[in-house]
């Protein structure tokens, strides 16, 4: 195990895994700066670039964009009151009204130190938890894997949809659109219509490309009229004082650890997080009310929660496979590209790239809190970079990317028909990151329920007579009826409260 | 937006009869130990009904809570032309100029579409952006990009 550990360290103090973290933080912390542009954007902008270098490179450089697009997402936030991504929602609440009151170099301050405590405890947890964890999901047979698969799916899908149904209907298009291809098990051709290209299957890369990076930029080219206000003070006194932080710390450690937990549901994500966190930290604040009123505390708590979501989410990703949010599922997707499959073998068969990832969000980490002290005045004069230049870049980079894969524009085509059909879905309020995960954990899925089948001559019970996998059904069920079973479970809750408690009025 | 959820509903029926339509005429090649190949994809057929008519009924019987904003406007369908055909004649034109000549065509087109009035800030984008991915894709990470034909 030491051996490893150190191995890895040293891997990851290579001087070009060191360039790529600072590259990635850089490139993290102007994608959560600017309005608009969102982490998976960025991640699945820098893909392509991945496929010529390392995997631990790679990893390096797109575990940079992941902690460092969080914490400038707090910038714009706090500066201009548009969260740079949804997870900095909760930041703006309080954010803003410091900078309006003049304080807006503490509160970015803040920020930048309530995320780098917050990723590196949810690193800690993550790397102390997840080699436990792998080594009981090595016990897995076929039925187990297939009910934790559809478990990930089913819970991606109903967490934080507006209507579950569409979120199922998103996952199951999903599923339709992966079983294109070659048939794993016969090496039958479906649903290829004749073409070569479509044997493979459907490229994935492609596909999540157009489905983060198209939307984008129609909703740019038709929202062109949009201004976004501009902030030209000079920010000072960043850097907070000892004692600053020692206040700071009990929000810094709620959200913290609120957002390790809710980063490790897959499909629950940062936003939820966050709005956890600042509630749960105003909730045992001595000062409730400046929350909203330009509290400090307001702004560590969600910051250290987004920051922790990182590490969070992580830690299914690794050792079940199951990606916590959409930015480890393209993480997922990157380390598939490079022939690794993040699952419980992998920490048996390649135990120093495991360590390699928990070095590597170390030193993404501390990059970003260097770089984001260090830089701040410049990442707020990016704040102004207008989308009629940034949009024409990412469509270079969409169009270089699909096509850099494979070297054909069919992968091009996938791009542009996934980018319209997120359009349309987002439009018809159809969730598009159970899709996705449906996409690549499709095969997965298949392949486990057709072992599961053959092992027990077609007979269905085997998920029930494993109890592990049973458990993992009754949860999927739960999640998928959760939506429907909740307004009565409050209703019920409030009926029998209404009971319990006596009247103030009646006295 | 009743009406539209039924619509949806509408054509996710006819997706998915289609769909069938395809799975009847997949190739029969059980091998002895495992299951046809069409077998998921039934599957999800089955599946796929099952959801989108209890999609159905709710939207006929509950009141539509979503907020949601479900009218496409002409703008938006004139917005994914614009893409859609910016991003064809692109490529196509890759296939026969080559990444290099033709990219600062397409960015400066982009820019023109997003609105862009000053000719200095668009040519100076359009090259220097080019320039940029050349150098990142081609030179730093030797990533193959289109020539193209004639160059």
């Amino acid at each position: 195990m030491l051996e490893y550990i150190l191995a890895s360290m040293f891997e990851v103090l290579k001087l070009q895994n060191i360039i790529a973290s600072l590259l990635g933080v850089s490139f993290g912390l102007f994608i959560g700066a600017t309005p608009g542009l969102t982490i998976s954007l960025g991640m699945v902008l820098l893909l392509p670039i991945t496929f010529s270098l390392d995997p631990v490179t790679s990893v390096c450089l797109l575990l940079g964009l992941y902690a460092a697009g969080m914490t400038g997402g707090s910038f714009s936030a706090i500066l201009l009151n548009i969260p740079g991504t949804p997870s900095a929602s909760a930041t703006a609440i309080d954010g803003h009204i410091m900078a309006q009151q003049g304080k807006a170099g503490q509160a970015l301050g803040t920020a930048i130190i309530a995320s780098f405590i917050g990723g590196i405890i949810g690193l800690i947890c993550l790397s102390a938890i997840s080699p436990f964890l792998a080594k009981a999901a090595l016990k897995f047979g076929a039925p187990e894997l297939f009910a934790l698969v559809l478990l990930g799916i089913t819970l991606i899908c109903s967490f934080g949809q507006q209507s579950l149904l569409k979120g199922v209907i998103a996952g199951l298009l999903g599923l339709i659109i992966m079983t294109a291809g070659l048939d794993s098990m016969t090496g039958t051709p479906r649903f290829t219509f004749g073409m070569l290209d479509l044997q493979a299957g459907i490229p994935f890369l492609p596909a999540m490309i157009g489905l983060f990076a198209i939307p984008q930029i129609i909703s740019g080219l038709t929202n062109k009229g949009s201004v976004i206000p501009k902030y030209d003070k000079k920010i000072t006194g960043i850097l907070p004082k000892f004692s600053d932080v020692g206040k700071r710390m009990k929000a810094i450690l709620v959200g913290s650890f609120i957002g390790t937990g809710i980063g490790a549901i897959p499909g629950a994500g940062g936003a939820i997080a966050v709005f956890l966190a600042y509630d749960a930290s105003k909730k045992i604040s001595k000062d409730k009310d400046n929350y909203g009123n330009g509290s400090a505390d307001g702004i560590a708590a969600p910051e250290a929660a987004n920051n922790a979501v990182g590490g969070g989410a992580l830690i299914p990703m690794l050792t079940l496979g199951i990606p916590g949010d959409p930015i480890t599922a393209i993480l997922l997707g990157s380390l598939m590209i490079h022939g690794l499959i993040p699952g419980p073998l992998l920490f048996e068969t390649n135990p120093q790239f495991v360590f390699s990832i928990f070095w590597a969000f170390l030193i993404a980490n501390i990059f970003n809190l260097i770089v984001s002290f260090t830089s701040i005045n410049f990442w707020v004069r990016i704040l102004k970079v207008p989308q009629r230049i940034l949009l024409p870049i990412i469509l270079v980079l969409c169009v270089v990317g699909s096509y850099s894969l494979r070297n054909t524009f069919f992968d091009t085509g996938i791009m542009i028909f996934f980018g319209i059909l997120a359009f349309l879905m987002k439009k018809y309020g159809f969730p598009v990151v159970p899709l996705l995960l449906a996409l690549i954990l499709g095969p997965n899925l298949e392949e486990h329920l057709r072992m599961s089948l053959i092992i027990s001559q077609g007979n269905p019970m085997v998920f029930v007579r494993h109890p592990i996998s049973l458990f993992f059904i009754i949860v999927s069920i739960f999640s998928l009826s959760a939506p429907f079973l909740m307004p009565s479970l409050k209703k019920a809750w409030s009926k029998g409260a209404e009971k319990c408690t006596p009247k103030n009025d009646e006295k | 937006m009743k009406k539209i959820n039924i619509i949806l509903s509408a054509i996710i029926y006819i997706f998915a009869i289609w769909y069938f339509w395809q799975i009847l005429m997949l190739p029969d090649r059980n091998m002895p130990g495992t299951l046809k190949s069409s077998f998921m994809p039934t599957l999800l057929f089955v599946l796929l009904m099952i959801i989108n008519t209890a999609f159905l009924v709710t939207s006929l019987i509950r009141p539509c809570l979503e907020k949601c904003d479900y009218v496409i406007h002409k703008y938006e369908i004139l917005g994914i032309a614009k893409i859609v055909l910016l991003i064809i004649g692109y490529v196509f034109m890759m296939r026969i100029i080559g990444f290099a000549m033709i990219t600062p065509v397409a960015v400066f087109l982009l820019m023109k579409m997003m609105g862009a009035a000053n000719l200095k800030e668009m040519f100076l984008t359009s090259v220097l952006v080019s320039v940029s991915v050349y150098l990142l894709f081609v030179v730093v990470f030797r990533v193959q990009l289109p020539g193209g034909m004639i160059i």
